[in-house]
């Protein structure tokens, strides 16, 4: 169970410029006008008053992601937990704050684990996604769920609308991967239109590895010392999706999305490398059903509404086939069931000036197969009050929010909480500029993080937790300039973030038990850079017309030290598994009617296991570089025929990203996909 | 009572020739090994999952530590989570319970002598008799080794809770039963120990000593000092007495996370209340148990008293500072009286203490 519970990195920004202009310039008339409707707009990372890294279509395609985590790594102010392999758990936390401040959302509705607070990215599939948001802070957008403002930082999902119509009825896309060590990966996406008013879109995904790469174990932290060849064993995963979308518009004022999503995985868990013997029974099960639905309405000039719901149903089963206990074998089962609405009203009081409300309630239950508290039930209300000015120099953004909480245990009152908490953000464009845009901007905010059920009720000595609160500052200059061929983004930010009541796990009774106590304190200073060039028709004399070559550099800078007290060995230390330093690279060229090639590189840098920065805890930095070679090949029927391979961990090195969880050497992934 | 007495007499005579015979042994061993390296080794257990459990050798003559001091002999460490050190016939037991393994290594030089595999069987605890090792395990068996081959002789099955510590006297090996938990993960706690024969090497009676078992520590007049660590929720932790003689069982009614045991004098109480974050250390007289404070003078408190250990030759009084469990720990070094001799930073999770 231990296991379980402690399942309880990264690094460059792969946007291109390909992709921004996308979002800025490109998008079609068709689509415009949905957007002017629908309130999940594609956030801008240049004008916003808070970071925002977006990763478009184009570039998930660039670099292969095939599943959420793939497709984050390249932002290197996130930090993602990855513990090997395919069917290793991925978490990912920013800005020193724990990955509970962290929301993923799904085409704006939040994903919800309230047993650990944590979401495993590499569980998430990214078929048919029109672009990934990542947001610290805030993001512009006042007319969004209230979950969304309560988050530290949100990760959005954001899916593809099925571009179909009368003339074109049938969108189909069909995919097959295959790569070392057993990856096996089909998929299929159809688009279909039905009436003006309706059209649905089916994805569907499979995946299976066996996972049992080579690496190398070494005996001690130093690595002249002995060591041997191992492989990974009891690394089998396979996992499938389903996810069907329902578009309706009755009229051009309303839209109505429905989403219903089914995924099931079977993961045999490696475990940590355990030096003279290895553990090869453990399993985990997992299943999730959801249905969200998404219904916008304009209703005039000044009035705009929003509802969504969820409802959701998850099981994950750990067992352990040969436990050493009492009954020679161990089987957790957890299940978990959410119920979720929210609503949202925007008035545009004048033009540039917009008031919005959200309110969201959820009932949250977990049930367990454990004797002592089986089943917790989380009652939650949220509500925001936001408000946003927009004018052509200077924009300013604020709201404050309501969290209101009440959870039982077995139908007995347990504990409740209500926070306020505020955010307000700032940009200014001091010139007004045609081809360049310089802009400054501010934000803070307050973020309060409820102590799950496993720190609340699960294996702990029962402690009177508060919530852990987070305060974000940030200051940031972003420059874009966009002339004839060349076209180019800078951003820098700065940060400084204090999280403070941090709950930290103290074991008691010989490692026994554990209790949970708000008694860490974690300061955060910190920069993140990123710059981005595209240069397009640069090789017209080779008579290669239309190419374009996209740089994206960045790098990040974090110290997170550990404040909480000041005589104990670990106060001024860089907190685990936080590197100092994190950046990567992503260069790609583009020359129609021949390929494409993009090289992505990803350093991060040395990080600690514990809290203590001593030789022993240390955790090697590392660098990863992949290479990309894609081929499209227009048909005579305009179907479009892609070819991909991939060479990953180029030069074989041997790294972890959690000490004692080895990762892939070099593999190779190789793709086809046709899309009619 | 005349006859309780007289039976007592009797196992005091007989464990007084066994152990003088036992600590010959020791003296020897001390003369042999009398370089810097000194005489006390720290194990520090690690974290879970951290492939880390090491080794301090602490010397007592200058006051100097060698930390990592298995993997600087040897160019690769312990494994995962090492439970228990022993020191029987010149050579060092150490018990790696994630790892599967009995490291058996040179007491003096530090060199291993040979790993013994226990594979699936969770390891916990060692004790020793006659020429063999005895092995307890969380697989609930007790596994017999030949302390000069170094092999696997026979095992023992049990029945209870999680094997805990043990002990081995009079042709017959105790072993404690602590806790367990079902297939859905709930714990329950057992309050038994199973004595096994050694000639017929199977479980003869179980034997009631007190709730959750775990530490055992021979005190001398075929007495063993068992640590009962109670539920952790309405049953405190307390101490039982075993009198392995008569099997009669007393309870010391004082609160006990750790006890370290000098010559069969005196027994070093330590307690940590979790509920008000108290430390506290008594001194038990072995014959009288009457029951007298003990502090230490340092400048400023120990966090989290974790392993202790009393010289039996210098009575120095050894204490292992685990800090949070997560970072390196202190040992500390005071006498008798609890004058601060010195500190010096281990290991992680620095469990347990022995000398040569």
């Amino acid at each position: 169970m231990r296991t379980m519970k402690q399942i309880t990195i990264a690094v460059i920004l792969l946007l291109s410029t390909q992709g921004a202009l996308c979002q800025d310039t490109l998008k079609t008339e068709t689509l415009k006008e949905v957007r002017i409707i629908l309130g999940a707009e594609t956030p801008t990372e240049v004008r916003s008053q808070t970071p925002v890294h977006v990763v478009s279509d184009t570039d998930i395609e660039r670099i292969n992601a095939t599943r959420l985590s793939d497709a984050l790594r390249g932002i290197s102010s996130l930090v993602i937990r990855d513990y090997g392999g395919v069917g290793g758990v991925k978490t990912v936390s920013a800005r020193g704050l724990g990955s509970q401040f962290s929301t993923l959302t799904l085409d704006g509705v939040a994903v919800s684990d309230c047993q650990n607070g944590q979401v495993d990215l590499g569980r998430y599939m990214l078929d048919n996604v029109d672009h990934i948001s990542f947001a610290n802070g805030n993001t512009d957008n006042i007319f969004q769920t209230a979950r969304s403002f309560a988050a530290g930082n949100v990760i959005n999902v954001q899916s593809k609308k099925p571009r179909v119509n009368k003339w074109n009825k049938t969108d189909m896309k069909l995919r097959l991967e295959g790569g070392s060590f057993g990856l096996i990966n089909p998929s299929l996406m159809w688009n279909q239109y039905i009436n003006d008013n309706l059209a649905i879109s089916l994805s569907a995904n499979y995946m299976q590895s066996d996972g049992d790469y080579p690496f190398t174990l070494y005996y001690t932290n130093n690595r002249n010392d002995s060591s041997s060849r191992e492989y990974r064993k009891n690394s089998e995963v396979k996992m499938g999706m389903a996810d069907l979308r329902i578009f309706y518009r009755p009229t051009q004022n309303q839209i109505l999305t429905t989403k219903i999503h089914y995924n099931q995985s079977y993961r045999n868990l490696p475990g940590p490398t355990t030096f003279y013997t290895q553990k090869t029974s453990e399993r985990m099960y997992d299943k999730v059903f959801f249905t969200q639905i998404n219904y916008q309405n304009v209703l005039s000039e000044k009035w705009k509404i929003q509802v969504n719901g969820k409802y959701n149903l998850s099981e994950c089963i750990y067992e352990d086939t040969a436990a050493l206990n009492a009954d020679g074998y161990l089987r957790n089962e957890y299940l978990q069931q959410e119920g979720y609405l929210s609503g949202t009203a925007q008035y545009t009081i004048f033009k540039n000036f917009k008031v919005a409300y959200s309110t969201d309630g959820a009932i949250n239950t977990l049930h367990s197969n454990m004797a002592a508290n089986n089943e917790v039930n989380r009652y939650t209300w949220l509500n925001v009050l936001a408000m946003a000015y927009k004018a052509k120099r200077i924009s300013i953004s604020g709201n404050i929010l309501s969290t209101t909480i009440q959870e039982y245990v077995c139908n007995n009152f347990a504990k409740e909480y209500q926070r306020f908490s505020p955010y307000v953000g700032v940009s200014v464009k001091p010139w007004n500029w045609d081809e360049h845009t310089f802009l400054i901007r501010y934000f803070f905010k307050e973020n309060y993080r409820i102590p799950n059920f496993s720190e609340m009720y699960y294996y702990t000595i029962a402690k009177d937790l508060n919530p852990e609160k987070a305060l974000q500052n940030n200051i940031g200059l972003s420059y874009t300039s966009y002339k004839d061929d060349l076209y180019i983004i800078a951003t820098v930010d700065g940060y400084f973030n204090r999280v403070t009541d941090k709950i930290v796990a103290i074991p008691s009774q010989s490692l026994f038990l554990w209790s949970m106590m708000n008694i860490g304190r974690v300061d955060i200073l910190g920069l993140d850079a990123k710059v981005e060039v595209s240069l397009s028709n640069f090789a017209q004399r080779f008579t290669l017309s239309e190419t374009v070559l996209s740089v994206a550099l960045n790098y990040s800078f974090q110290s997170a030290m550990d404040k909480t007290d000041e005589g104990s060995k670990t106060y001024n230390q860089q907190i685990p598994y936080t590197p100092k330093h994190s950046g990567g690279a992503m260069l790609h060229l583009e020359i129609p009617h021949y390929f494409d090639i993009g090289y992505n590189i990803i350093y991060v840098g040395n990080r600690y296991r514990l809290a203590q920065n001593t030789e022993n805890n240390l955790v090697q930095g590392y660098v990863d570089q992949s290479i990309t070679l894609s081929k499209y090949i227009t048909l005579k029927d305009g179907a479009l025929l892609t070819i991909q391979a991939q060479v990953l961990n180029i030069f074989d090195v041997q790294y972890e990203v959690i000490k004692n969880y080895p990762m892939m050497g070099r593999n190779y992934k190789i793709n086809v996909s046709y899309f009619f | 009572m005349t006859k309780t007495l007289f039976k007592l007499m009797t196992v005091a005579v007989l464990s007084t020739a066994l152990f003088s015979c036992e600590k010959g042994e020791n003296t020897d061993q001390t003369n042999d090994s009398q370089s810097n390296e000194g005489r006390v080794y720290i194990l520090n257990e690690g974290v879970w999952g951290g492939n880390d459990a090491e080794l301090s050798r602490y010397s007592d003559i200058d006051n100097s530590i060698a930390n990592d001091y298995f993997a600087s002999k040897n160019g690769r460490g312990l494994g995962d989570v090492a439970n228990d050190i022993e020191i029987y016939g010149g050579k060092m037991y150490v018990v790696v319970n994630c790892s599967n393994t009995v490291e058996v290594i040179d007491s003096k030089t530090g060199n291993s002598i040979q790993q013994i595999p226990l594979s699936g069987k969770q390891p916990r605890e060692v004790a020793f008799y006659e020429g063999y090792a005895y092995v307890s395990c969380y697989d609930k068996t007790v596994v017999k080794i030949d302390t000069t081959t170094l092999s696997i002789v026979a095992q023992c099955q049990t029945e209870g809770g999680k094997c805990e510590d043990l002990y081995a006297y009079n042709g017959y090996l105790y072993v404690a039963h602590a806790w367990d938990q079902d297939a859905s993960g709930t714990t329950f706690y057992d309050s038994t120990m199973s004595v096994i024969n050694l000639s017929t090497f199977a479980v003869e009676e179980k034997i009631t000593i007190g709730l959750n078992p775990k530490q055992v520590k021979p005190i001398g007049q075929g007495r063993i000092m068992v640590v009962c660590n109670g539920n952790y929720a309405d049953v405190s932790s307390y101490i039982s007495v075993l009198d392995m003689g008569s099997k009669a069982v007393q309870k010391i009614d004082i609160p006990a996370s750790n006890i370290a045991v000098y010559n069969d004098v005196y027994a070093l109480v330590y307690n940590y209340d979790w509920a008000t974050g108290q430390q506290m250390f008594t001194k038990i007289n072995l014959t009288t148990f009457v029951e007298t404070p003990w502090s230490y003078a340092a400048s400023q408190p120990l966090v989290s008293p974790y392993g202790i250990g009393i010289d039996p030759v210098s009575q120095n009084v050894y204490i292992a500072d685990a800090q949070n469990y997560q970072t390196n720990g202190d040992i500390y070094v005071f006498d008798a009286k609890g004058t601060f001799i010195s500190k010096k930073e281990c290991g992680v999770g620095p469990s347990k203490i022995v000398f040569l």
